[in-house]
């Protein structure tokens, strides 16, 4: 036996969007910040701080662990760039993203968001917003403490200060982007996680490794184009760095990132404005 | 919003906003001062010099590595005793900084700018003594040095080493026409501050180690008497700056900014292939290796960057080959 979901479209008129998506974010983020995937992320934004905390530790007992000029900015920089960028912005993104309507759509409750009062991207849009709070609220303090604990080490937080902001601005600005267009990914496709992971994964890796004009049509590319720590040499993200010869500029990265956001908003707004989801019991 | 969503949020802003918080406060009370201080003798640089270096010498002097580099170098030590006869300066008690502007383009010279405590009536003695003669130019009293010429191997230069007491706890060394000038710089305000390429770059380093170095290369350059090879490895560079923490050992920065990124990635692959012959050369040195394997090579787009190390290790090496040098060899008829 199916069910139908109530007549695809815009919604009643009466109700704005802004006001309805954030209707639609007070009630998501709840959910979306006590469910088993803030554990996930949890569990992942903890891992540098963990790894900073053992650092300390060893250090306080004198382990040469820090050799060859490497201080703590230096090893905050490696692992902002190694796994902040790299892993843990596009992989919460996909996560969230892809989830923000197949979730509802698994659950079976998109009807009763469907039946509502409100224009239907109003909901991808609080949802949206809703992932975003959701994902920086975890990840930023976690970058501030790794920073507060490694920074200090042969280095000095002064100096560092400056690259810090930065840094914060670029991981709620990966948020955004990669958020929007797994938003899309997750409107579209049926395996929308499966899909997520092969992009980030495998078609950026790809893309950074090949020459040519391929990695334009990264994320990566334009994300990585603003982190202000120098890549590693010498290690098998050398060879990333070589593809990067030539990373774009600031307001490259900023139309970028902005076109991928614009673009993968309204593919998830118009899909979901559009469809007609039928939902097997 | 349930409560349980709301602390959450507050609880995740509040660790934010205390790091934010902490790294404002340091950044303030930690990098500004210094900054402050290191911008008051910079206002006696001139804006065209070819390069600006610093150094915390309190700090170096009371470093241990700079301590076992005594023990290890003790010819150092008549150094500091020359300068002392000449200048009436103890470079180990008097000198808390020093600022330094170079003038590069084949032009011999510059200025030193140092703070610390001086003994005004000593230093007098000893520049009177060496026919120096007090001058006032711009409110600051000078002792010019008699001229004498200078010649570098393409042209003659005429310099009077001398002196100037720039205000509390301040004092300027160089050549006399060079110490007006500073001092001219510091009125008209054309000195470093009227730099922004130079003063970007004093910026990002200043506050990172307890010596640091920024220079205009194609300027560098021009210096007689520099290997031509050098100088075309150099061409592509546009920038370079480093700096240096010396402590226990010394941990050291330099970055090069080139032209382009064509530039940059020739100027990765000398300083790659330069590394990796160092390594193959080094011989069977522990310490050496140590020191060499402390060589980290990174940067992206135009920059250049190279971390090192020299452990206390490498002076052991030092101390010993020092040793070995001082030791009578082998008595003669055997």
């Amino acid at each position: 036996m199916e069910q139908a979901t109530p007549r695809p479209g815009a919604g009643p008129a009466g109700t704005g969007v802004l006001a309805a998506s954030m209707r639609v974010f007070d009630l998501s983020l709840g959910r979306m910040l006590w469910s088993r995937r803030t554990i996930f992320t949890a569990l992942v934004a903890g891992l540098p701080v963990v790894v900073a905390l053992v650092l300390r530790t060893l250090l306080a007992f004198e382990v040469p662990v820090m050799q060859g000029g490497v201080t703590g900015p230096v090893v905050f920089g490696l692992m902002f760039w190694g796994f902040v960028v790299r892993f843990a912005i596009p992989v919460l993104a996909v996560f969230y993203g892809t989830a923000l309507i197949a979730d509802e759509v698994e659950d079976r409750t998109i009807t009763y968001l469907f039946t509502r009062p409100i224009p239907r991207a109003s909901v991808v849009l609080g949802k949206y917003l809703a992932y975003l709070v959701c994902a920086t609220s975890v990840l930023l303090p976690a970058v501030v403490l790794t920073w507060l604990l490694l920074a200090p080490i042969d280095g000095a937080l002064a100096a560092s200060f400056p690259d810090l902001g930065v840094d914060l601005v670029i991981v709620v600005v990966g948020f955004v982007a990669y958020g929007a267009l797994f938003a899309a990914v997750g409107t579209i496709f049926d395996r929308p996680l499966l899909f997520g992971l092969l992009f980030v994964f495998g078609w950026e890796n790809l893309a950074l490794a090949l020459p040519g004009q391929l990695r334009r049509a990264s994320v990566a590319h334009y994300l990585q184009g603003l982190v202000p720590h120098a890549m590693p040499a010498d290690t098998p993200l050398d060879v990333l760095q070589r593809a990067m010869t030539g990373a774009p500029g600031v307001l490259e990265c900023a139309l970028g990132l902005g076109l991928v956001t614009v673009v993968g908003l309204l593919i998830a707004a118009r899909v979901v404005s559009n469809r007609e989801y039928v939902l097997e019991h | 919003m349930a409560p349980n969503t709301r602390r959450f949020l507050f609880g995740s802003a509040l660790v934010v906003a205390a790091g934010l918080c902490t790294g404002l406060v340091a950044y303030y009370s930690g990098v500004l001062p210094s900054r402050q201080v290191v911008r008051g003798e910079l206002a006696f640089i001139p804006a065209d010099v070819a390069a600006v270096a610093y150094a915390d010498v309190r700090q170096i002097m009371d470093s241990e590595f700079r301590q076992r580099l005594r023990s290890a170098l003790p010819a150092a030590g008549s150094e500091k005793d020359r300068m002392l006869e000449a200048t009436g300066i103890d470079i180990e008690r008097d000198i808390d900084a020093v600022v330094a502007g170079l003038q590069g383009d084949g032009t011999p010279g510059g200025i030193a700018i140092l703070r610390g405590r001086f003994d005004r009536s000593r230093i007098e003695a000893a520049a009177l003594q060496h026919g120096a003669v007090e001058e006032q130019y711009g409110g600051y009293a000078m002792l010019v040095g008699r001229p004498h010429t200078f010649d570098d191997g393409t042209s003659s230069h005429r310099l009077a080493p001398s002196v100037a007491f720039l205000g509390d706890g301040l004092l300027g060394l160089g050549d006399a026409d060079e110490l007006r000038r500073a001092i001219d710089v510091s009125v008209s305000g054309e000195s470093l501050s009227a730099a922004p390429d130079m003063m970007r770059l004093i910026d990002d380093v200043s506050g990172t180690g307890d010596a640091w170095f920024v220079a205009r290369v194609a300027r560098m350059t021009r210096q007689p008497g520099l290997p031509e090879q050098v100088q075309n490895q150099l061409a592509g560079v546009e920038w370079l700056a480093a700096s240096a923490n010396i402590d226990r050992s010394v941990r050291g920065r330099v970055r090069a900014e080139a032209r382009d990124d064509r530039s940059a990635e020739d100027l990765r692959a000398v300083v790659n292939g330069a590394v990796a012959a160092a390594r193959l050369f080094a011989g069977q040195d522990q310490r050496v290796t140590a020191a060499l394997n402390s060589l980290q090579a990174s940067g992206s787009g135009r920059q250049v960057e190279l971390a090192f190390e020299l452990p206390p290790s490498l002076l052991e090496l030092l101390e010993a080959r020092a040793a070995a040098a001082m030791s009578p060899g082998p008595a003669a008829g055997h």
